[in-house]
């Protein structure tokens, strides 16, 4: 389980990705992101794992599944 | 040898008169701009949705097109048709609404004095334009009236001795435009050159599978066949996200994709795809919100090669690599596929993989200007880029900013669809898996062959730094068709000719009284070598048996049984022209065909030889034993146009 402080963006790509831009600038792509924290600019610290085995469209940094 | 002179003369004047006539397809042609004419059928623009809807005023004629007169003759304006100009093409809507409203060309007579004009203007009361700024001289000259005085002011006009010919002003579409209305915001198309490629190719006969969210494909429950994939055609695919054989989109990515490569394409709707007659294998291994798991992937990599795809498009990754999907695309590969992927977005030089496989071609995005794209990740690994979009500027002026416009459905609502404009490095992948598929449906279907085809064509659009990495230049579809058609074939015919002199040569059989035996060989040559490959560059017809007749017979199973049946160690042997050669003894002229096939077949097998644009299937890949398959066979075809021509030549005296 790993924690990330960072900032929400949406991105404008491949139709609409939202990532978490970490203050070490990383930037993640969310799975199952809470309802409520997708706001444009949103300061968040959010726990999760990062899953190795996933890809997807955005192909904008790791994936990163919250669990909180 | 005489007559073998005259064999490579006649090759000689053929290669000259096609460089001179300067068939290179352009895929960038020059712009004509100051064209005023207008684009009067722009249907259906309330289902455009990129950022804002395109104001219906906004009717501009596309930027590189312009309006151009009935041209009499079709050889003799070659140099006009590379640059992309023709009224020869079929224009499906009906003829009223191509004509320029209120729009009459007239032609004064040369003689007629600029006072004399004015004096004209005044009596008529109009206002003449020149047509451009070349027509003052010739006095080419457009006038505007209003619709309903039309065709009064064309009579008026024509029976003023002043003038020469007055006609309503017709806009004539350039060269295999396509008639689906959004097409003229395609800036993507015209960049790498699709419509040049058109003339040869249209992936007819491939099988794209497309790894992605799925396709709106078919009506299914929800699901719904979006309109501007009507005509396209599809094979079965697989949904490895709920297991089924429903491999619908639910996220819209998978569409888009879908529609670069194969959108239903001269229907008279929407946008244009670049390989619009391939098919596409539409395989589901993300979910609605865009993630799949790498075991999926790697399953539907081998699904696809295992079911006839030759070309797999995955605009997807991730920045870990895996060994599972390694396994995958190198077994992919082995079987003949090629795999084009999206390079990543990630800004960096660390590309995603699966593109940073050295078994994948790994493709950025480029802009409109050909500079790489904000987003897109670029450097020493990258193979290749393509337009991806950039919807941060409008640098083609169209009003939009230079997204990748297609039809697909609402971002996770599959039950509306639209026009919609992507950026992304997913969108610059299909560009290139459509131009493998073009290159593939001509014979080229050796993945090596096919990435080095398309990189030795790439081009690096000027003042664009070249290091700017991202990998041999943006895509060319147009060049690598002409290289796999025209330049392949004429490298094959060429090879058989030299067969043919090297024939001749040995059998002394040459000589003023034998030149026409040599010529009756010449249909068995360009069946077994070529086709009549150099057609499609001199008419302007989408020919329905090109499959055939462009193609050399090696080649032909790919329009019957498809390019997954490709590469048969049968079609590239003597085993055909053998046949002929058995049956085809009763009388000279069979003989001389079946001659010919040899000899033509022989070309095309030597061809195979030096550039391995085909890999033979069944055949061992070691030793060196498909390269012995060819060699063997071109030397039994040799042994066989010598005994046809030489044996019965020699029995009836005549050498």
């Amino acid at each position: 389980m790993e924690t990330v402080k960072g900032t929400i963006r949406n991105l404008p790509l491949e139709g609409n990705i939202w990532v978490l831009e970490s203050d070490d600038g990383i930037s993640y792509q969310l799975q199952d992101a809470p309802p409520g924290i997708l706001v444009e600019g949103k300061k968040v610290t959010l726990r999760g794992e990062i899953l190795r085995d996933v890809m997807g469209i955005g192909m904008a940094g790791p994936m990163f599944k919250v669990n909180g | 040898m005489k007559n073998s002179f005259s064999y490579i003369k006649i090759s000689g004047i053929l290669l000259v008169l096609f460089l001179f006539c300067d068939l290179i397809p352009r895929s960038h042609p020059e712009h004509r701009e100051g064209s005023r004419i207008e684009i009067l059928h722009f249907v259906q623009n309330d289902r455009i949705q990129p950022s804002q809807a395109i104001p219906a005023a906004k009717q501009t004629c596309p930027k590189g097109y312009t309006a151009v007169r009935p041209q009499c003759s079709l050889l003799f304006n070659l140099p006009a048709f590379a640059q992309g100009i023709n009224e020869n093409i079929e224009i499906p809507q009906d003829t009223a609404e191509i004509r320029v409203p209120g729009e009459i060309l007239v032609d004064i007579r040369d003689n007629v004095s600029p006072e004399d004009l004015q004096r004209f203007s005044s009596i008529h009361h109009i206002t003449l334009e020149p047509n451009s700024d070349y027509s003052a001289e010739d006095k080419l000259m457009r006038v505007k009236v209003a619709e309903e005085n039309l065709e009064s002011m064309v009579n008026e006009l024509s029976k003023d001795p002043m003038v020469e010919s007055a006609e309503p002003e017709y806009l004539f579409f350039a060269l295999f435009y396509p008639n689906d209305p959004l097409y003229k915001y395609q800036w993507s198309m015209e960049k790498t050159g699709a419509r040049s490629a058109w003339r040869d190719s249209a992936g007819e006969g491939v099988i794209v599978a497309v790894i992605d969210t799925g396709v709106a494909f078919e009506d299914y429950k929800n699901f719904h066949k979006i309109e501007d994939l009507q005509d396209t055609k599809f094979v079965q695919g697989y949904n490895f996200v709920s297991r089924n054989i429903h491999p619908d989109d639910d996220h819209a990515h998978g569409s888009h994709v879908t529609g670069i490569i194969a959108q239903s394409t001269f229907n008279g709707k929407g946008t244009a795809g670049i390989a619009y007659k391939c098919s596409i294998m539409p395989i589901k291994v993300l979910s609605a919100d865009g993630f799949g798991r790498v075991g999926d992937i790697a399953e539907a990599i081998r699904f696809a090669a295992d079911h006839g795809a030759k070309v797999i498009n995955m605009s997807l990754g991730g920045p870990f690599p895996s060994s599972i999907l390694r396994r995958a695309c190198q077994y992919a590969k082995k079987k003949g596929v090629i795999i084009v992927c999206a390079a990543g977005n990630s800004k960096s030089a660390k590309i995603s993989y699966p593109a940073a496989f050295p078994e994948c071609i790994a493709v950025s995005a480029v802009r409109y200007d050909g500079q790489i794209a904000f987003y897109s990740n670029r450097g020493r690994r990258v193979d290749i880029a393509a337009p991806g979009g950039d919807m941060n500027v409008d640098q083609n002026n169209d009003g939009y900013p230079d997204g990748i416009l297609q039809n697909t459905i609402a971002i996770k609502d599959p039950s509306k669809e639209g026009y919609y404009q992507f950026q992304g490095t997913s969108m610059a992948a299909p560009h290139v898996s459509a131009a493998a598929a073009l290159v593939e449906s001509l014979g080229v279907t050796n993945p090596d062959a096919v990435k080095r085809l398309l990189k030795m064509t790439a081009g690096v659009p000027a003042g664009v730094n070249p290091a700017a990495g991202y990998g041999a230049g943006v895509v060319d579809c147009g060049k690598a068709v002409f290289f796999a058609g025209f330049f392949a074939g004429l490298l094959k015919l060429l090879m058989a000719v030299a067969f043919a002199v090297f024939i001749a040569r040995i059998t002394r059989f040459s000589g003023k009284k034998n030149y026409f035996y040599w010529l009756q060989t010449v249909p068995g040559i360009l069946i077994g070598a070529s086709g009549l490959f150099f057609l499609p560059y001199l008419i302007d017809f989408d020919m329905p048996l090109r499959g055939i007749l462009f193609r050399g017979f090696p080649q032909w199973d790919i329009f019957f049984f498809g390019a997954g049946s490709h590469e048969n160690p049968l079609f590239y042997s003597a085993l055909v022209p053998f046949i002929a050669a058995i049956f085809f003894q009763s009388n000279r002229f069979l003989r001389c065909f079946a001659a010919g096939l040899n000899l033509g077949v022989g070309g095309q097998l030597l061809f195979s030889l030096i550039f391995r644009e085909a890999v033979l299937k069944y055949i061992p890949n070691f030793f060196f034993l498909d390269e012995l398959w060819l060699a063997l066979n071109i030397l039994f075809c040799l042994f066989m146009a010598f005994s046809l021509i030489a044996v019965p030549m020699k029995k009836e005296g005549v050498i």
